[in-house]
């Protein structure tokens, strides 16, 4: 019952912000918080969450990303029109802006305010790969200098204990080859636990693939597992992916945790901050961008 | 308790089912009038029933929320910008009302289980 009314709380911000604010970025945020909201939910109190709720909140997610987007390829477009010198140029491209104003009008949301947003045109994989780099890169950061102490986070504490005992920084090991012909540990800190991170949307393939490291890691007698998930993209799966990790549990002997990788991402930044080595000139919140988010 | 089986009776159900169009929109504001009365009588009468008064406002929020969805796709098609910054001003308060009552659903949904669990 509380669930249900605590996701209203959250719903009627985004409304707000969405509708009468008119605040899309924001909006985006709130979506954001609702999404961390459910995977609480999910993995950490095992509730069991409606197909048709999860899915009202993705295809909500999805509208915003393509509206956020076409809002700034317009203005992108727009700006650049002046500083043409050709006049077939300039006529194609002030065709293309109101193009563009009416595909906007399509949507049921507007956006205010742009601020300094731009967009940037990158491979699909590029989020995957730079977020395996990057996590990895704060866990050797954190074995260096992370604390381990009463404000460690509790969800959290299992991993960093990992990393933090880890026998030395080499040990902490990038897309680990353990058997040929099988699935690679994305970081794997040894004799301690895997890390899988999961950045695309997990389909019935991917499942299968999490079936085989599970299984992998069984093998290989490493005991503590964890998988990172970009949930943002997987919002309409966060019950199938629950069902399918209870699965999971049943079957094959490995403790196994599950979180989202932007909230990995945040406490390990966080906790490097609170040792005082955090290095970070962006906001988090272009680093989500570039991670998928 | 009553209350409650009066309020899951003539407006849970009806609200699940109700498709807000131009001219049924009176009738859901009559249906939020109806529940708003329900708690004022409970807070008249003096009546501290935690459970109660989250359904209502958990009632008043579904409404508002089934108005504010037909409200956005009215926007969505009407031409005259006149309507458009009416329905607009309503939107605004409807929101507004939604995060009120979302949070005094939960809150009064909160005190009930504290005080129940004791």
């Amino acid at each position: 019952m509380l669930t249900l009314k605590e996701i209203d709380k959250l719903t009627a911000e985004y409304y707000k912000e969405a509708y009468s604010k008119k605040d899309i970025l924001k909006a985006w945020i709130v979506m954001d918080q609702i999404k961390q909201f459910l995977v609480i939910k999910a993995f950490k109190e095992r509730i069991p969450l409606s197909e048709e709720l999860l899915k009202y909140y993705s295809e909500e997610w999805s509208l915003l990303y393509i509206f956020a987007k076409i809002c700034l390829l317009k203005d992108e477009i727009s700006k650049r029109t002046s500083s043409l010198t050709q006049e077939w140029e300039k006529e194609m491209f002030a065709e293309i802006t109101k193009i563009l104003e009416t595909t906007e009008r399509l949507f049921k949301y507007e956006m205010v305010d742009k601020k300094d947003y731009t967009l940037k045109i990158i491979t699909s994989s590029f989020a995957g790969g730079f977020s395996e780099y990057f996590i990895h890169e704060l866990c050797q950061e954190f074995f260096d200098y992370g604390l381990i102490d009463d404000k460690t986070p509790p969800e959290f504490r299992d991993l960093l204990e990992c990393i933090k005992l880890a026998r030395c920084k080499d040990d902490i090991i990038l897309n680990d080859i353990l058997e040929q012909g099988k699935p690679d540990i994305d970081i794997h800190i040894k004799n301690k636990c895997a890390i899988f991170l999961k950045n695309s949307k997990i389909e019935s393939d991917e499942m299968k693939k999490i079936w085989e490291e599970m299984e992998l890691c069984a093998k290989r007698r490493i005991s503590k597992v964890f998988y990172c998930i970009n949930f943002i993209k997987n919002i309409e799966k966060i019950d199938y992916i629950r069902r399918s990790f209870e699965k999971i549990r049943d079957r094959i002997n490995v403790n196994v945790n599950v979180y989202d990788i932007k909230d990995l991402v945040s406490v390990l930044l966080n906790e490097l901050k609170r040792s005082g080595k955090s290095k970070l000139n962006f906001s988090q919140l272009d680093l989500y961008r570039v991670l998928d988010y | 308790m009553l209350f409650q089986i009066f309020i899951k009776d003539h407006f849970d159900e009806k609200i699940n089912n109700l498709k807000i169009t131009y001219s049924n929109i009176n009738y859901s504001e009559k249906m939020a009038n109806n529940v708003k009365s329900i708690l004022d009588v409970l807070e008249k009468v003096g009546i501290k029933n935690r459970a109660t008064q989250s359904m209502c406002y958990e009632t008043l929020y579904k409404l508002r929320k089934k108005q504010l969805h037909f409200l956005v796709g009215f926007i969505f098609f009407e031409k005259s910008e006149k309507k458009k910054q009416r329905t607009q001003k309503l939107i605004d308060q409807i929101t507004e009302e939604m995060v009120d009552y979302s949070e005094k659903s939960l809150k009064n949904a909160v005190k009930f289980i504290k005080k129940t669990s004791k």
